[in-house]
């Protein structure tokens, strides 16, 4: 009974924080403190065992890679990239929406997709800017560079917070994420790639003229004249990153957590380049998405303890006797509500139940778990709010005051992506869904 | 030279070109892009191609005829901006301060750079720049600024930098923002206020410049540019 309350209360703060948006800080808030309130005082919970329900290596980590990723953005790497990718693409368009993708997905795989976005779409609109792109060439440049963000943030353990979630919880090591999902990460790039490539051809590509295009890359090249990397961060920033991702490998044989070793190289980083860290940590983290997804894990804490969890799992486990439609159901669930709450609810509430349908089948632990990290990619794929790269998009397009070869304004929204959007969700669904079905 | 070449330079929409090169006439400033489009059709079209887009794109921007008037080759207006980079730096080498209204990046990336010891405070004469890459391109020496806080880097060590268009006899136009910064007020704050002169002839489109009568009053120093 309690736990039925419990997820009710969980289900209304979801449903309305995606509703308000501008309130979701006050409404996980409040929807936390109702939660643990229930559960103190009706479910018998003790506070203390709340808490530790409360994964707080992944709360470690996903501040520590925000620390990284700001620290890393002030050596320029992003914005030099994305001049280097303007130069290399010779003005074309194709060229253009092949390469800024992969880069983005290459970003994505190591660093915070946002700050990354943030550095890398400025250049990226200024060349468009300078070209004078059409509409629909804008719309799909755009929708290509959000999911290349979602498949490369699923890619490696700390790419994204559903890998992060994985990884900090112990339900999978580093390597074996690693193996599992970076391949398909990469086929499933590629395909949409080739086929938004084909696709723009067969729309009838048409590049700019070659005064237009010469002139576009020379304008590019004399805004960005002395624009160079900061070494001095640079550096330092990779050869940390590197004795990261080597303890990352080997953290299960030395016995140190992931955001121990996380909060090391952080901290090690934060010596070397001490004034610009110290801005940092005052001014730049995004204590918002730490904030929410404590008041969320504290949420899912209360109705674990419940049982409510469990309940759910077996129901599930009833009604599809077979194991590998369960499994599927249970994929398909995390990304249809992924792409109506986002990753971090989805992702989170359905991990326990994850947990149970493995421990109580037959399953292979580390194929669900990667499943379902690919299934939350295809949900945050499937509508322009899912994944806060989207929204992020959105509103440096509307504000870049970019402009159409007909001269109109640029539209990228909702609308704008979900063709797109959808295509992208089935074929990273199927392509998870094939994934388990092969391994199970 | 083929004709096809050449036609490409007089059908060519000036709209598409205005919007290609606008970032860079915001960031570089006017005269500035009107040398990267010259350069740039100049090596795809040479002098007869370049030419032909002057008639096409007079009306949209005009600092860009002004330069094929001329008559130099893009190597040759380069040199003539060099050496006039060189006179303003021997003229400013003394000041601690310099306020420079308005960015023209062609004089600007050498004379912050060969002045090291001056601290140059920028007043951008558009409001679509973006400021991070701007500053990326210029050395630490180099701020941007506010209209606004022009009269707190007055001084006898200050001096004061802009651009003129289309002087005739007296009078001239000058960007709007650089009205602002040289009132009375300013005037009698720095001890030189130097204009750079970037467009020598009557041009009736300058149509988003302010005009400045008796503008001797207003500099105390001009520089001829090309």
């Amino acid at each position: 009974m309690i736990g039925a309350v419990l997820i009710s209360v969980m289900i209304a703060t979801l449903i309305i924080q995606a509703l308000i948006p501008a309130r979701k800080m006050l409404v996980i808030f409040s929807g936390a403190t109702v939660t643990m309130t229930i559960a103190a005082t009706l479910g018998n919970q003790s506070i203390l065992n709340i808490y530790s329900g409360v994964p707080w290596d992944v709360l470690v980590i996903l501040l520590g890679l925000g620390i990284f990723s700001s620290l890393f953005a002030r050596s320029r790497l992003f914005s030099s990239l994305a001049v280097w990718c303007s130069r290399g693409s010779q003005g074309k368009y194709l060229l253009l929406l092949i390469m800024f993708s992969s880069i983005m997905f290459i970003l994505s795989c190591t660093l915070n997709n946002l700050t990354a976005l943030l550095l890398v779409l400025p250049v990226l609109l200024s060349i468009l800017k300078a070209l004078g792109a059409t509409q629909g060439f804008i719309a799909l440049c755009f929708s290509m560079l959000i999911v290349a963000c979602n498949l490369g943030g699923a890619a490696t353990p700390i790419g994204d917070f559903p890998a992060i979630l994985l990884m900090g919880t112990g339900s999978i090591s580093f390597v074996r994420y690693l193996i599992l999902a970076f391949p398909m990460c990469i086929l499933l790039f590629s395909a949409l790639l080739v086929l938004s490539a084909v696709y723009y051809t067969r729309k009838g590509k048409e590049d700019a003229a070659p005064l237009e295009r010469s002139l576009a890359l020379i304008s590019m090249a004399k805004l960005y004249r002395n624009f160079t990397i900061d070494k001095t961060i640079l550096y330092p920033g990779v050869g940390v990153f590197c004795i990261m991702f080597g303890l990352w490998i080997i953290a299960g044989r030395i016995g140190l957590s992931p955001g121990v070793i996380c909060f090391l190289g952080v901290g090690l980083l934060m010596v070397i380049k001490n004034e610009e860290a110290e801005d940092i940590v005052r001014r730049r983290i995004d204590f918002e998405s730490i904030l929410f997804l404590t008041a969320l894990f504290l949420m899912v804490s209360c109705m674990a303890a419940s049982g409510i969890l469990d309940y759910i799992a077996g129901l599930m486990s009833m009604y599809f006797t077979d194991t590998k439609i369960l499994v599927c159901a249970l994929m398909i669930c995390c990304g249809i509500s992924t792409a109506i709450f986002s990753a971090g609810p989805s992702m989170a509430t359905m991990l326990p139940i994850a947990q149970h349908i493995i421990l109580k089948g037959d399953v292979p632990g580390e194929t669900v778990y990667v499943g379902l990290a690919l299934s939350v990619c295809a949900g945050s794929s499937f509508l322009l709010t899912a994944a806060t790269a989207g929204p992020l998009a959105q509103s440096i397009v509307e504000k870049s005051g970019l402009t159409t070869r007909e001269g109109r304004s640029a539209k990228f929204d909702f609308m704008t992506f979900l063709p797109f959007g959808i295509f992208a969700y089935a074929i990273i669904q199927v392509g998870g869904l094939l994934f388990v079905l092969v391994r199970i | 030279m083929s004709e096809a070449t050449l036609a490409l330079m007089t059908n060519v929409d000036p709209r598409s070109i205005m919007r290609t090169i606008s970032p860079i006439i915001s960031e570089l400033g006017a005269f500035s892009a009107a040398l990267v489009l010259y350069d740039t059709v100049y090596r795809l079209a040479h002098q007869e191609g370049a030419s032909r887009l002057t008639e096409n794109l007079a009306e949209h921007f005009p600092l860009y005829g002004e330069i094929i008037e001329s008559g130099l080759s893009p190597a040759e207006a380069e040199q003539i901006i060099e050496d006039r980079t060189n006179r303003l730096i021997e003229e400013f080498k003394d000041f601690s301060s310099i306020v420079v209204v308005g960015i023209e990046s062609v004089i600007l990336d050498s004379l912050s750079r060969k002045l090291p010891g001056s601290r140059f405070y920028l007043i951008p004469h558009s409001e679509t720049i973006e400021e991070e890459r701007v500053l990326a391109n210029f050395p630490p020496n180099v701020h941007l600024i506010d209209v606004r806080e022009i009269m707190g880097l007055g001084g006898t060590r200050s001096a004061l930098l802009s651009y003129v268009f289309c002087q005739v006899q007296e009078d001239s136009f000058i960007y709007p923002v650089t009205f602002r910064a040289i009132g009375p007020d300013v005037r009698s704050s720095y001890n030189q206020i130097v204009g750079l002169n970037m467009l020598s002839s009557y041009n009736r489109y300058l149509g988003d410049m302010a005009p400045l009568y008796s503008t001797s009053q207003f500099f105390t120093n001009q520089f001829r540019i090309v």
